[in-house]
């Protein structure tokens, strides 16, 4: 019997001693830290330093979560098609199924605008709790506190009933799995971080009152969602009508940009209603009406025609002419208008306020339609005639909505007040909302709000919406 | 103008020994050692892969019968470890630099938004066990030889991004380390050449494969077991294939009104909407199961190749070959998405002529399961047809050519398949936790070639 050995036993003995001297005579933990200096790791956002980066955090977070942009969706588009503001012009079925109210909770639409509106949240609550630790009376705590309270009435507004919050400690890596809540839990929440929001900094100082006008229209938006005009007309009643909370959009980067103009303007995508479903408000049929003044395009860079499906007519949004065109996230009109809601609902007098804000129009609006070189002959931007109040409650209450839908277009309002007209005011859903033959085939759908994502269903305290009523 | 940084640090050994008797016993010993920066801060430490494998000649052996039809047979065994690294970043949270204006003055500040994936500081590499066993023979002279495989490989701490709840503000996946995961096989190749003479000769190889996972028990992460992680229309789940399909299955369908059409209206409501145009009136034409279930494996678990060759006068030669896949089912996306009512240009969805069984795809679909669109996607498809002509050397001189040869080759020529998409081999998402489907990508085309070699 033969043996060989592709290797001696000396040379065994030469590696496994070279290999020991090897890992001996090195520090494999040092050795095996990279450095990463495209990124910043949770440590480096834990002092107080970085307590500036943080809150522009939350507002970055925040403002790609509602206006969206760079190829993202947000609250602001998404509800519009759902509700009657916005019409589909394009072939993404996705977007599709909103606008007939028929919305599959694999939709990826749906997933985008859910994750980053999450994500806002959970940035924003995150954020308030390292000012907590370093800075607890820092208003800018208040602020992100704030901004978390709307995200919470954002999710209540659109969403189904059923959406959980869960959180995630990025320092520890720990996650604690949320159950569902209901959207009257949701605005609860909302209500008591904006609660605590105002009693955690000096609201009384002139300094502090864009933040504390911040969470006084919150708690407003709020109280109206829990059914409590009353208090809510009390919330706002010490926000000055010229008071706006300001999202600024820019040509930086695509993430900044207004993606209401990219949607409309510069690419066509949804197209301003006008009666859509026989239900829907008039909007662009209004065509004297600044506030919603939306043109058939002119077939034109920026003015185009018709949608990208090469069929539906475009009816165009100039309310945001331009990539950076800012956004009015919450403004003292919607203090007054909260204001007219809780008069109209208790027989009070209502309509002086809805005429002084139409007599200030100039003062209000956030600039004039545009783009001004595309437009035929735009509306002024004047003082609007003053309304005469209808014979009954009932279309009193529905004038409120409508001068509601036309100050608060395209803002993210529309469908959480679709709602409230079901479920507070007792409206039948199928007068609220699009209805009936739809006009690229099939009929309108039933939802009147969005379903979960189906990828909450990883969280196994979650099934599935608990209800999908208004 | 963009920047993206990269490294990886891995410090390894490996160790390896082989010992041979006599020629006819190989026997090899191998272990190796890893620890890497992309491990987990929380599981940095080495990893050893030990393998060991023998190939025995045992009919070199003066006992071994000469039964006179058997040239050679080898035995074969080994076992052995071999392990999968995360990638750079998977277990670290890390936040992205943004940009964002909170000012009119258009003045752009520093922000961070949160990236992807969410760190696992217990992340570590995923390592696989694979224990296999065969023979190799070669008989009646070299007519005929082969071999044969039987495989099972363990999989433990199983790479997987894990989709997380949305509710949680964060990334939309996370890696981890899954229990275990179990898969195994049998293959087999036998090449027999059928006639063997001066001027022509027929030879036929025939390999089958076997092939079957199952995920185990999924874990936990911080003591937390793992859920059922859902990818779409795809799972990982404790006793079923790596990425199974499952969703809600038709049951059955039927006309109940005549009508010619199978319509969802009537339809009690799935997925916890009570709609009042759904559950209005009359029966419902679909039947759906109430809960999600398992719909098919997205991997093959069935291969068979056959391929001929043919020499003919000395200097022409022919090759066929026919591939047989089966046991897998295919997520055709591209169809759903043109008969989903977007479009409304596909006839499951518009076409009231359309077989009542395409119909109730579309409709199904707008209930919510993809059922009617996860397809067979078993096929055999005839792969190659080929012929070399060696041109004689003396022709080939006159091109002053040491050698001169022409083949022309055709590929993907047939496909015999049930499935309703381009091609049942489309998966658009390659290689992502096992997931498939077949979502407006082009199918491999069918190509022509003709190929001269020649050398000087």
């Amino acid at each position: 019997m033969t043996f060989s050995f592709e290797t001696s036993r000396r040379s065994v003995g030469l590696v496994f001693a070279g290999l020991s001297l090897s890992l001996a005579a090195c520090d494999i933990d040092k050795t095996l830290t990279v450095r990463d200096p495209d990124v910043a790791n949770p440590t480096s956002l834990n002092d107080i330093t970085v307590l500036p980066t943080l809150r522009a955090s939350a507002i970055s977070d925040m403002q790609l979560a509602w206006t969206g942009g760079g190829g993202e969706t947000g609250v602001v588009v998404e509800s519009a098609l759902l509700g009657d503001e916005l019409t589909w012009a394009e072939t993404f079925p996705t977007r599709g199924e909103m606008d007939q109210r028929n919305i599959n909770p694999i939709n990826g639409t749906l997933s985008v605008l859910y994750n980053n509106l999450q994500r806002a949240r959970a940035t924003a609550d995150r954020t308030s709790a390292v000012y907590y630790r370093l800075q607890p009376t820092n208003p800018a705590r208040s602020e992100v506190q704030a901004l978390a309270a709307y995200a919470y009435i954002a999710l209540g507004e659109v969403f189904c009933n059923g959406v959980p919050t869960s959180d995630f400690d990025v320092n520890a890596g720990t996650f604690v799995l949320g159950s569902p809540q209901t959207g009257v839990q949701l605005f609860t929440v909302a209500l008591a971080k904006l609660d605590s929001a105002l009693v955690n900094f000096d609201a009384t100082l002139a300094s502090n009152a864009q933040v504390a006008n911040l969470i006084r229209v919150g708690r407003g938006r709020a109280l109206l969602n829990l059914n409590r005009p009353a208090d809510a007309a009390a919330a706002v009643a010490a926000v000055p009508t010229t008071y706006r909370y300001t999202f600024f959009h820019s040509e930086n980067t695509g993430r900044q940009n207004n993606n209401m103009f990219l949607i409309s303007l510069n690419f066509p995508r949804h197209s301003v209603s006008g009666s859509e479903g026989g239900t829907g408000l008039r909007y662009r049929l209004d065509s004297t009406d600044v506030r919603v003044y939306s043109p058939r395009g002119r077939g034109l860079a920026l003015s185009p025609a018709v949608g990208a499906d090469n069929s539906t007519p475009m009816f165009l949004i100039t309310k945001y002419p331009s990539r950076s065109a800012p956004f009015s996230f919450a403004d003292g009109t919607e203090a007054r208008l909260i204001e007219a809601e809780n008069l109209v609902r208790t027989g009070g007098a209502y309509l002086p306020v809805l005429n002084a804000l139409r007599a200030a129009l100039p003062s209000l609006i956030i600039g004039a339609p545009g783009p001004s070189s595309l437009l035929i002959n735009p509306p002024a931007v004047a003082a609007l005639p003053a309304l005469t109040a209808p014979a009954t409650q009932a279309d009193q209450i529905s004038q409120v909505f409508q001068e509601r839908a036309y100050w608060l277009f395209m803002t993210g309002h529309r469908l959480g007040d679709m709602r409230r007209l079901i479920k507070h005011i007792g409206r039948n859903s199928e007068t609220v909302f699009p209805t009936g033959t739809y006009f690229k085939g099939g009929a309108y759908g039933v939802d009147v709000n969005f379903p979960v994502p189906f990828q909450e269903t990883n969280n196994p305290n979650f099934t599935q919406c608990l209800d999908r009523n208004p | 103008m963009n920047e993206a940084n990269s490294q990886i640090v891995t410090v390894a050994g490996v160790l390896e020994q082989t010992v041979a008797f006599n020629d006819r016993l190989f026997v090899t010993g191998a272990v190796r050692l890893d620890n890497s920066s992309v491990f987990g801060a929380g599981s940095r430490e080495f990893v050893y892969y030990p393998s060991f494998s023998s190939s025995y000649v045992i009919s070199d052996e003066k006992w071994f019968p000469k039964a006179g039809f058997i040239d050679q047979l080898r035995l074969r065994g080994s076992v052995g470890e071999a392990g999968n690294r995360p990638t750079f970043r998977q277990s670290e949270t890390f936040f992205n630099s943004v940009s964002v204006n909170t000012t009119s003055s258009d003045a752009n500040v520093p922000a961070v938004t949160i990236g992807g994936p969410v760190g696992n500081a217990l992340l570590k590499p995923e390592i696989t066990r694979e224990v296999e066993g065969g023979f190799d023979f070669n008989m009646l002279g070299g007519r005929i030889d082969g071999e044969f495989t039987a495989f099972q490989k363990n999989t433990r701490d199983l790479l997987v991004g894990r989709i997380l709840a949305p509710s949680l503000g964060v990334a939309a996946n996370q890696n981890v380390n899954l229990s275990k995961m179990t898969t195994k096989g049998l293959e087999g190749t036998v090449n027999v050449k059928l006639i063997d003479r001066t001027r022509f000769s027929f030879a036929q190889r025939v390999t089958v494969t076997t092939f079957k996972n199952e995920i185990g028990t999924l874990g936990s992460v911080d003591g937390q077991p793992i859920a059922p992680i859902i990818f779409g229309k795809q799972v990982f789940r404790a006793g079923f294939p790596a990425g199974a399909y499952y969703d809600r299955k038709i049951l059955s369908y039927s006309d109940l009104n005549g009508d010619g059409i199978i319509s969802r209206v009537n339809c009690p409501a799935y997925g916890g909407l009570a709609s009042p145009i759904l559950v209005g009136g009359g029966r419902c034409e679909i039947q759906l199961s109430d809960s999600l279930e398992y719909l098919g494996n997205p991997q093959p678990t069935r291969q068979v190749s056959f391929q001929s060759l043919i020499s003919a006068f000395k200097n022409l030669q022919f090759n066929v070959l026919v591939d047989y896949r089966g046991g897998a089912k295919l997520y055709n996306n591209t169809r759903e998405f043109r008969n989903n009512g977007g479009f409304a240009n596909g006839p499951d969805f518009w076409d009231r002529n359309a077989p009542l069984s395409d119909q109730v795809k579309s409709a199904a679909r707008a209930m919510g399961t993809s059922d009617g669109y996860i397809e067979d996607a078993s096929f055999v498809r005839l792969s190659e047809v080929g012929m070399t002509w060696v041109v004689p050397a003396a022709a080939a001189r006159i091109l002053k050519s040491g050698g001169l040869s022409l083949t022309l080759a055709a590929r993907n020529l047939r496909l015999w398949t049930d499935y309703t998409g381009f091609d049942p081999e489309v998966i658009s998402n390659t290689g992502a936790n096992f997931t498939t489907t077949d979502f407006l990508t082009n199918p491999p085309g069918r190509s022509y070639t003709l190929r001269v070699n020649f050398n000087f």
